[in-house]
């Protein structure tokens, strides 16, 4: 195991100092959630020594603490470092949000839910295995450099509905699929956004927070008493992976949204699915149906025409499943 | 006869993934330890506080790492460490062409052959490595530069300083693209203008002795002839072990040496820690200690070794020098600076620094209609991990069936791709094997058990009546380990009632069953015997005032409760109790006998035996004079020795040991050479008969919508002749299983075609199977008796992982009605043959 690669650690106490920290460094500070993401990154050190943090900005020692979970007036509020084990156990949530609450259950390991957080998860850079050789030895364009060495590469693990920017790595967010099918919002220091539009490609980051944005709340409204929600996941591993193809549904009358992720460089929503199934009964054609319009853009890279199959396989599923509601 | 069988039956506690069983079967008044269940003597490993090598920390120790090829193929141009050896912290640079690193014969760098005299390098070999070279051969080689300083953390500091010029070369990883005229030369210092490996170089027939010298195939009969009575024959290809990682565990290796004094003393996770002589026999070779005098300038004789706790042990971390590398680079730096030096293998996140063996292979073969192999013709470009594996077929195909005309030819390319080593020998083996058989069931739509009985025999001889003769006159039992283990099996899987044909089962849950059979026989450890006359085996055996006795000889603990069942035997053969023995392998006086994984137990019962008898013996004669009788008089049991006439007349082994004191000093030796029953050579071409059989049975259920292949259930038997130690088995039953499940099925390195790289040398792509991912086993074993050993016992270490990479094959096969004709069987693959992919 190679040794960590050094940077300094600083506890924020509140929202503001972490904010003005972040901004005072320009770039070179990160904010530090459960970190089981960020000193995975610092060990193996995928990245060119120009994006690399000098300092990590604790904030989990902020005051008021950010680990919560509460409903008020149908709005589930759940605090940014709340933990995924937190979410996993948590019977309101198990209960009329369960999407979210199976796929906290599914990230990763136990030992790591019980350290990662809901923002962590859904602010992780990408696992692209071309990204994430370490040593930089794919200076790719989510590092800055000139082209994206999956296109032509091993993709089987990547985007089959094509690029975005020329990249093709996919994010591998659990959570990310849930928050847009139950309609979440995402509260940051800044704005409020809705969890589709949440998610970006960038150098190296994967979503559209400032040098000086946190987040410091999901809130995702409660379902209409009628509708379903379920979340899927297909990896290699039944445990621990990061998903090969997840999806979440939320489906009742008048309503159906779809999301898969690691599918693409952001979260996709499968909205010609969301339209087939509109005024329809749910039954096994009505899911083929919806099945074969989600994946209906898709395009395979040389390696992944397979992932289309098990894309599919999981919207039928997913849809299925909510029938029993 | 009764089929004696042992089998886990009653679950300890539930668990969905594991079932943790006792052993149940009735007392066996024959022996009161062996074949018991007895409290664990090594549970250091499990509750933490075993050491490893590298817990292991010393007085100004240094530590040191080394550069590792960004590139699949290519050449130092330049190295500039000036700004390293600059840094405060650091101790020493080593760079590639330094003379401190040459081993004579090798072309540039540190190499670590077999080949004789110690330390000379043939670079034909393509199992051969070096470390530090200029010319790395593969993406992620140790090369070009090592550092020692005073933390690792200072060390991957300075590492990040050196200044390299590269000179990329053009490279090759696809075997058969190697093969082509065009194809670039993957490795240069061989000196070739081809990839082929020169079979004359590569020595086969020194260990398949039925491969003529010089060549690289092995044949028997005539095939064309085979062909020709045949009343079918089939043509098929197919792709195996690509891409699995040959770590060997998942320890990263750590050596350590200091030399002082003009002593060396050496702390290293290996597996064969000594070095034995040359010897008549063709001994075993330890490779590692004599190229380490060599290199620290001191006899070696004057090297102390201490072999920690080990994670794991494989025979790959011997021969490729995978264990000996870190090791002899420890010893470079010691001898440069005067300090004991850690050297961590730390290049990636796991130890990669050999690949399991692959290859493509294309079969044609010839048979009857009532399943009768006539002809078996193999062409293979595997690689040749293990010489004795080098022409796949030649050992299983020609050992263990009936077929009489069999053509196994291989032709080998140097590819750019570390060297590949066993990890779990025979496992390509197996799966050739296995193919053979269950491509013949598949094209008759019989039953693969029909198949194998039908098949399984001795060198193209049948098991009745042919070796019924052999083991009438040997004095071995007529049993017929094949039919029992299938027997066995067959029960425990509920095989009548489950079986279909290929594709005809699909479930209420949309996936499709299917079952599967493979077998092979039990892997006997090498192809030398260990018990020639000039063997350099000893045990010793010292009693305490205490009345207690440590058994001292050298061998690595790797995890198959060594501890306990050595102990065992010799108490049972002195007539200790089990609590007043204990093992001493760290004893550098006496080694165990080789090797220390494939068979461990079954030569040492050998030399155990007669550390136990001899200890015994000595016991009694001293106790003679104690009670003024003839040693025939007395005996010995639960440490008492007593007169037999007069079992009340009666003393203590501490009493004997305390009060006779210098009687006993030096202890009790064991030199292993006693030959016992099952030992002599029968007429085969193998210094040892192979008559015991192991079977695998699986239930998978595959989803035809994601390519998922779930295994549901699996049933391993392996007769082992007799169980010296359930837990020991039934261990290495659990262990062999889950591991070859996981490189059947999950476990694959992913390569960068553009670059030849390595994408998921980490633990979290390469998908080694977690708890929840491996079914519920039922483990059996079954005792014929028919192994060659001191209780008729034989391996179980290699065995249920060979089976479980074949078997599980032709469960999907089953469930599907497609071959697939590559493996891993990960869901891409079985997507692409329904065509999804």
């Amino acid at each position: 195991m190679r040794t960590i690669r050094k940077f300094e650690f600083l506890n924020a106490r509140t929202i503001d100092e972490a904010v003005n920290t972040l901004a005072a460094y320009k770039g070179k500070a990160w904010p530090f959630a459960g970190g089981t993401d960020i000193l995975r990154m610092m060990r193996f050190q995928p990245l060119p020594e120009n994006l690399y943090p000098e300092v990590l900005i604790n904030l989990k020692t902020i005051s008021p603490s950010l680990e919560y979970i509460k409903e008020e007036d149908g709005i589930l509020s759940i605090g940014a470092l709340t933990k995924l084990v937190d979410i996993a156990n948590n019977a309101l949530v198990g209960e009329r949000y369960s999407a979210l609450a199976n796929a906290a259950n599914k990230v990763a390991s136990p030992q790591i839910r019980n350290m990662a957080t809901i923002s962590g998860n859904i602010c992780q850079l990408t696992h692209c295995l071309y990204f994430s050789k370490p040593d930089n030895r794919f200076h790719c364009l989510r590092k800055g450099g000139s082209e994206c060495p999956a296109q032509l590469g091993d993709n089987r693990y990547c985007s089959i509905f094509g690029d975005v920017n020329g990249c093709v790595a996919v994010n591998t967010s659990d959570i990310a699929p849930a928050l847009i099918a139950l309609n979440a919002r995402i509260k940051t220091n800044k704005r409020m956004v809705n969890a589709g539009e949440f998610w970006d490609v960038r150098v190296p980051g994967s979503t559209i927070l400032d040098e000086d944005e946190i987040v410091v709340e999901i809130q995702v409204p409660r379902p209409p008493p009628d509708a379903k929600s379920v979340f899927m996941k297909f990896s290699i591993r039944s445990s621990i992976d990061f998903p090969i193809v997840n999806g979440a549904a939320l489906i009742g009358d008048g309503v159906a949204r779809i999301a898969l992720n690691a599918v693409a460089p952001k979260p996709y929503r499968a909205t010609k699915a969301e339209e087939v199934l509109k005024g329809k009964t749910i039954d096994e054609t009505a899911a083929e149906e919806a099945a074969i319009a989600a994946v209906s853009e898709a395009s395979p890279l040389s390696f992944n025409k397979w992932k289309i199959s098990v894309a599919k396989a999981i919207v039928k599923r997913m849809v299925l499943n909510t029938k029993s509601r | 006869m009764e089929v004696k069988e042992r089998r886990l039956k009653k679950p300890l506690r539930e668990n969905p993934y594991l079932t943790f069983t006792q052993w149940q079967f009735p007392e066996d008044p024959e022996y009161r330890i062996i074949g018991k269940v007895v409290p664990p003597k090594d549970t250091d490993r499990i509750t933490g506080k075993a050491p490893f090598s590298r817990d292991i920390k010393l007085p100004g120790m240094l530590y040191a790492k080394w550069l590792t090829s960004p590139y699949a193929h290519a050449r130092v141009k330049k190295v500039d460490v000036s700004d390293v050896k600059s840094m405060p912290g650091v101790y020493d640079v080593l760079v590639c062409g330094d003379p401190d690193l040459q081993v004579e014969g090798s072309p540039e760098g540190l190499g670590v052959c077999e080949e004789y005299p110690w330390g000379q390098c043939n670079v034909k070999r393509p199992d051969i490595a070096f470390i530090l070279p200029c010319e790395a051969v593969y993406e992620g080689q140790p090369v070009a530069v090592a550092v020692a300083a005073e933390t690792p953390e200072k060390v991957d500091e300075a590492l990040k300083m050196v200044k390299i010029e590269w000179e990329e070369l053009p490279f090759v990883i696809d075997r058969d693209e190697a093969l082509k005229p065009d194809a670039p030369i993957a490795q240069l210092f061989r000196g070739q203008d081809v990839n082929v490996v020169d079979p004359v170089a590569a020595d086969l027939h020194s260990y398949v002795p039925w491969v003529a010298p010089g060549s690289d195939k092995c044949e028997r009969g005539d095939v064309g002839k085979g062909l020709k009575e045949a009343d079918r024959v089939i043509e098929f290809e197919i792709k195996v072990g690509t891409n699995c990682w040959g770590g060997g565990g998942v320890e990263p290796y750590a050596s350590v040496a200091w030399i002082h004094n003009s002593y060396l003393d050496i702390w290293f996770r290996v597996q064969v820690p000594w070095m034995v002589p040359e010897s008549a026999a063709g001994a075993p070779r330890g490779i590692t200690l004599p190229i380490a005098a060599s290199l620290a300038g001191v006899p070696l004789d004057k090297i102390h070794v201490h072999i920690p706790y080990t994670g794991a042990g494989f025979g790959g971390m011997n021969w490729v020098g995978n264990g000996a590398l870190p090791t002899l680079l420890a010893v470079v730096l010691s001898k440069r600076t005067g300090r004991p030096v850690m050297v961590l293998a730390d290049w990636s996140s796991f130890s990669g620094i050999t690949e399991e063996e692959e290859g493509h292979y294309k079969f044609k073969v010839g048979f009857k209609n009532d399943g009768t192999v006539t002809a078996v013709e193999i062409w293979s470009n595997a690689s040749r991990g293990h010489a004795g594996l080098a022409i796949p077929g030649c050992e299983k195909l020609f050992g263990i069936t009936t077929i009489k005309n069999c053509r196994c030819e291989s032709t080998v390319p140097y590819i750019n791709k570390a060297p590949a080593a066993c990890y779990k020998h025979g496992t390509t083996e197996t799966i050739v094997l296995n193919e053979v058989f269950s491509q013949v069931a598949a094209a008759l739509g019989k039953d693969p058990m029909e198949v194998a009985l039908k098949n399984d025999g001795y060198f193209g001889h049948p098991m009745h009546p042919d070796m019924d003769e052999v083991k009438t006159k040997q004095g071995f039992p007529l049993r017929d380990s094949l039919k029992e283990v299938i027997e066995a099996g067959k029960k425990a899987m509920d095989w009548d009632n489950k079986w279909h044909p290929p594709g005809a089962k699909k479930l209420p849950n949309g996936k499709y069953h299917g079952l599967g059979f493979a077998w092979a026989d039990e892997w006997r450890a090498g192809p030398w015997l260990p018990f020639a006359s000039d063997n350099p085996y000893h045990a010793v055996l010292y009693f305490l005032e205490d009345g207690t006795a440590t058994i001292k000889g050298m061998r690595t603990l790797i995890g198959v409760h060594e501890k306990t069942t050595y102990c065992q035997i010799v108490a049972e053969e002195a007539g200790l109790r089990y609590e007043d023995v204990e093992l001493d392998h760290e004893f550098n006086e006496a080694r165990l006998m080789f090797p220390a994984a494939s068979g461990g137990l079954t030569w040492n019962s050998v030399i155990l035996k007669e550390l136990g008898m001899k200890a015994k013996r000595k016991l009694l004669e001293v106790a003679s004079v104690h009670f003024n009788k003839r040693p025939e008089e007395l005996d010995i049991k639960d440490s008492i020795i007593f007169e037999r006439e007069n079992p009340e007349n009666k003393v203590t082994v501490r009493d004997i040991v305390s009060r006779y004191k210098a009687k006993f000093a030096g202890g009790v030796w064991a030199t292993g050479e006693t030959v016992l029953k099952g030992t002599e050579m029968p007429p085969t071409p193998r210094e040892v008969h192979h008559w015991g059989r192991q079977a695998a049975f699986v239930e998978v259920e595959v989803d035809p919508d994601t390519g998922k292949v779930d295994v549901k259930k699996f049933v391993i038997v392996n007769d082992v002749g007799r169980v010296i130690n359930p837990g020991s088995v039934a261990g290495q039953q659990y262990g062999g299983v889950y591991m070859g499940l996981g490189r059947a099925h999950t476990e694959e390195i992913i390569y960068d075609p553009l670059t030849g790289v390595k994408l998921n040398d980490s633990l979290t792509w390469y998908h080694v199977p977690t708890i929840t991912d491996i079914p519920r086993l039922d483990a059996i074993a079954v005792e014929t008796g028919l192994g060659y050993s001191a209780y008729g016992n034989m391996g179980v270490g290699e065995d249920p992982n060979c089976v479980a990479r074949a078997v599980l094959r032709s469960a999907v096969y089953n469930a599907i009605g497609k071959w697939i004709d590559e493996d891993p069987i990960t869901p891409f693959r079985v997507l692409k043959a329904l065509g999804k992919g």
